[in-house]
């Protein structure tokens, strides 16, 4: 049997928990590098037209997703299609934490300028993002970070994938702020 | 002044002085607190019958805006514009609001990738095989975790249980009481047995029998009969009877 066939069995049988290169390397007795390019290789191959199937690494784990333009074939074939939308204040909360973690909420709510502790736990219940340790400060404040399964529901791979954001060029005119004399 | 918003459309001050700032084309660079401060009273004052109790955050923000008008409006200390390090006000606040602007922009960009995701679907591992992955058990459990970790699990566990039996409508009335059922696991958990959360849930024939389980479990914790550690998506429970 090929690499490709039990890649393909593995992925079908771990379904959205998904694999970690580790335990791909262990499975296929193979090394990192191959396991590269077998990823590499098996997702050309899924890029045809005629597979529903997309390999997809977000958060570090492999797994198969359906292609995107399947969307509305299924869609139309299910009872509940109301996709939990997450609020305004839960996406900024969420890109502050993205952008500036390991960050503290109190860090959060001086950039919001709102009261942020039960955005925090709501997104945290989401498992959108966790406590990663206390900081070094007077009352040992908690660390936020963000989780794989954020990695997975935005489509990221690495946090590196999110538009850039110059924050310490605040000082150069933004396009919202230009001056009008 | 006439608004004809409501509060709930903001994300709080910093957005609503965003919305004022674009809606009324102030110069932030060389920003008119004075102009900035009244439109933002004048708003507080039309949506004063909303929820404005609850919105301290404005007021605070208000707070600040007037002490910032008061300094425009007062005749300035030329030995303190000319002192070095203070700390101006006005640039604090651009700064603030500039930066939230940037993490208002990326959250749309987080938007659409939440959509784009939500379209495409993947098939959940299966009860059957979960249950047979292997998991290490390890020496070093800790049993310091917070009751979020469990809110996750036990999220899961539903979620699994779901998955496990669906369209399952029947109807039955069985009387189960909590008490009955850590009379159970006071027996499962004699000698130092260690058990997932999961694979405690996963004995459980209906939903009832499966929530009365985990409020038993949830009851024995309080009490210090258990201990809880969290490890990867797994929860580890064990007797605290020694």
């Amino acid at each position: 049997m090929t690499n490709h066939a039990i890649l393909e069995g593995i992925l079908f049988a771990f379904g959205d928990e998904g694999v970690d290169h580790e335990q791909l390397r262990l499975a296929l007795n193979i090394d990192e590098e191959a396991v590269v390019d077998l990823i590499i290789n098996y997702k050309e191959i899924l890029e045809n037209d005629d597979r529903g199937l997309e390999l997809v690494e977000f958060g570090g784990m492999v797994k198969l997703i359906t292609k995107s333009n399947l969307h509305e074939v299924i869609a139309d074939m299910l009872e509940f299609n109301k996709n939990r939308q997450l609020s305004q204040a839960a996406l900024e909360t969420l890109a502050i934490i993205a952008y500036k973690q390991p960050i503290t909420r109190i860090e959060i709510e001086e950039i919001r300028g709102v009261n942020s502790d039960m955005m925090c736990r709501r997104l945290e219940a989401l498992d959108l993002i966790h406590e990663s340790g206390r900081a070094d400060t007077p009352g040992r404040p908690i660390l936020y970070e963000v989780t794989p399964s954020f990695m997975d529901v935005f489509k990221l791979t690495t946090l590196n994938e999110l538009p850039e954001i110059k924050l310490e060029m605040l000082d150069e005119t933004h396009e919202l702020f230009k001056s009008n004399n | 002044m006439n608004f004809e918003i409501s509060i709930e459309q903001f994300n709080g001050p910093l957005d609503l002085m965003l919305y004022l700032i674009k809606d009324k084309k102030l110069d932030l660079f060389d920003l008119n607190i004075v102009e900035l401060a009244d439109q933002y009273i004048a708003f507080l004052d039309g949506v004063r019958d909303q929820k404005l109790e609850v919105a301290s955050e404005y007021l605070s923000e208000l707070a600040g805006l007037i002490e910032y008008k008061s300094k425009r409006l007062l005749p300035r200390d030329k030995s303190e514009l000319d002192a070095e390090n203070v700390e101006d006000p006005e640039n604090d606040l651009v700064r603030r609001l500039i930066e939230y602007q940037r993490y208002k922009e990326v959250s749309i960009e987080l938007a659409t990738r939440y959509e784009e995701r939500s379209k495409q679907f993947s098939r959940p591992l299966s009860a059957g095989l979960f249950k047979q992955i292997k998991r290490e058990l390890k020496e070093t459990i800790t049993y310091e975790q917070t009751p979020y970790d469990l809110m996750s699990a036990m999220a899961k566990v539903m979620e699994r249980f779901r998955i496990a039996n669906p369209q399952d409508v029947s109807i039955e009335r069985v009387e189960l009481s909590v008490d009955d059922v850590i009379g159970e696991l006071r027996i499962k958990f004699r000698n130092n047995t260690i058990y997932t959360l999961d694979k405690l849930l996963s004995e459980s024939r209906s939903l009832q029998y499966l929530l009365v389980n985990f409020l038993a479990v949830l009851d024995m914790l309080r009490m210090g009969e258990l201990k809880v550690s969290y490890q990867g998506d797994d929860v580890f429970l064990k007797g605290a009877f020694e």
